[in-house]
């Protein structure tokens, strides 16, 4: 996209939107601000579209990093307002969202690990994948994650790196066997 | 910073949740560290993961639109700077990651460090100014002796200058052989007393001067000698009806009394009123 000329915008829009979409919805819960966030997300990248080179896989990895940190500014900036009621809602909006049309041929090539890793955290047990949860789509600090749980600090951290542990591993699993299913047992 | 530290806080370290010192911490060693910028760069690529395993959803129809209006309304950074194209930079996801990460924190850490040694100046500062009110302190004590001793001195030479001024020689009762002193009355501006020789002071015991005035001693004062037996005092005059005849100083319990029951030391009448 070097010149950021439209025709790019747009395939790269069409590769990505999904994803950048799908994560804004997961960590806002609310579709109409996941909507808001893509717009931003993708203007983002036309205004850096000089800096870097969308054939490469750094594209899809910026494009979700810069999703994450912008949706947790905003539910940072949310939880510091009075009111917000918006935290405990999240399945029932995240109920509204369609889910992506099958079979589109975007994603998943670089989706092996992430398929790994969804089917990891599946199995990982759920105070591991409640606290990594916390970190990861609230945005929570350790401590924030122990102040809210009413869990020691120490275990927190453990349970963090414990289940981060296995995360890795089930990925180099799937880098050891790509073509694999159904890996070891984690 | 240990490796372990290292490893312990690099989770919140990729999702930005330390706070500024322990990041620049944790940055300071990754600028030495392979090892543990390794383990940083896995567990960053963890998390990319994560991310990625959240199910892609449909955006509304409208979206792309908008999205590819953004080029209509927004011209390109590197075009408004007309700044010459540059080549695409190829990198791996984890060195472009670890690029922006690093360029952020290398700010990130800058700050930091001058915010420390900003802090490090104000302590700095801090102790000066403890000083300089402790110097302070002194030259206000200083100036107050100073203050003092003008105050006495400009007393003592109005005393002494005085055209009312009488001067008594005082001369050694039997207890205070070999002591000797004068005394300064002026009615109106006070008296100097000044004596050598005094004996040193039983405990318990003090001085007390007297002025007689009319055959009836007024105490003036009690004090106390130096180690060699030395005084020197100025004092107002008390009240007096005339000039006193004769001064005198006798050994007298601590505190004084109203009138003198102790052995006289010392007394003398005015010079040229003998």
């Amino acid at each position: 996209m070097v010149g950021g000329d439209g025709a790019a915008l747009a395939d790269l829009y069409d590769r990505h939107g999904r994803a950048v979409y799908g994560l804004a919805a997961r960590i806002l819960g609310d579709p109409a601000e996941a909507e808001d966030l893509t717009q931003d997300v993708f203007t983002l990248a036309w205004k850096n579209a000089a800096r870097y080179d969308p054939a490469r896989g750094a594209v899809a990895a910026w494009l979700l990093v810069t999703t994450r940190t912008r949706a947790i500014d905003r539910i940072r900036a949310r939880r510091s307002r009075p009111q917000s009621g918006a935290d405990d809602d999240d399945g029932r909006k995240m109920a509204n969202i369609p889910d992506a049309a099958p079979s589109v041929d975007v994603i998943v090539a670089s989706s092996q690990d992430a398929a790994r890793v969804r089917d990891a955290l599946a199995v990982l047990p759920p105070d591991q994948r409640d606290a990594l949860d916390l970190a990861y789509f609230q945005g929570l600090s350790h401590s924030e994650i122990a102040g809210r749980t009413g869990i020691p600090l120490g275990t927190i951290k453990t349970r963090i790196r414990t289940g981060l542990q296995r995360l890795r591993e089930a990925m180099s699993a799937a880098a050891e066997s790509p073509a694999g299913k159904g890996g070891p047992q984690v | 910073m240990t490796h372990q530290d290292v490893h312990d806080l690099a989770p919140e370290y990729v999702l930005g949740t330390l706070d500024e010192v322990s990041r620049a911490r944790v940055l300071s060693h990754l600028s030495g560290c392979p090892a543990c910028r390794a383990e940083v760069a896995s567990v960053s690529q963890v998390f990319d993961a994560v991310g990625r395993s959240v199910p892609v959803a449909e955006p509304p129809a409208g979206l792309r639109e908008r999205i590819l209006a953004i080029p209509a309304n927004d011209v390109p950074e590197s075009e408004q700077a007309s700044a010459p194209a540059l080549a695409p930079v190829k990198v791996e996801l984890t060195a472009w990651n670890l690029f922006v990460r690093v360029a952020a924190a290398i700010a990130l850490a800058v700050s930091v460090w001058q915010w420390i040694s900003a802090s490090q100046e104000v302590t700095v500062l801090r102790q000066r100014i403890a000083e300089l009110q402790v110097e302070a302190g002194e030259l206000l004590v200083a100036r107050a002796s100073l203050e003092e001793q003008v105050k006495t001195v400009t007393h003592q030479t109005q005393v002494l200058r005085a055209s009312d001024t009488l001067t008594y020689s005082l001369s050694a009762g039997a207890p205070a052989k070999g002591a000797h002193a004068r005394a300064f009355v002026s009615h109106r501006d006070g008296m100097v007393f000044t004596a050598e020789g005094l004996p040193a002071l039983p405990a318990g015991m003090v001085y007390q001067l007297w002025v007689i005035v009319d055959a009836t001693p007024i105490s003036v004062g009690v004090f106390t000698p130096d180690a060699t037996g030395r005084v020197h005092a100025v004092m107002d005059t008390p009240p007096i009806a005339a000039m006193p005849a004769q001064v005198a100083v006798t050994l007298e319990p601590a505190g004084g009394l109203p009138k003198p029951t102790g052995a006289v030391y010392l007394a003398g009448a005015a010079l040229g009123n003998e």
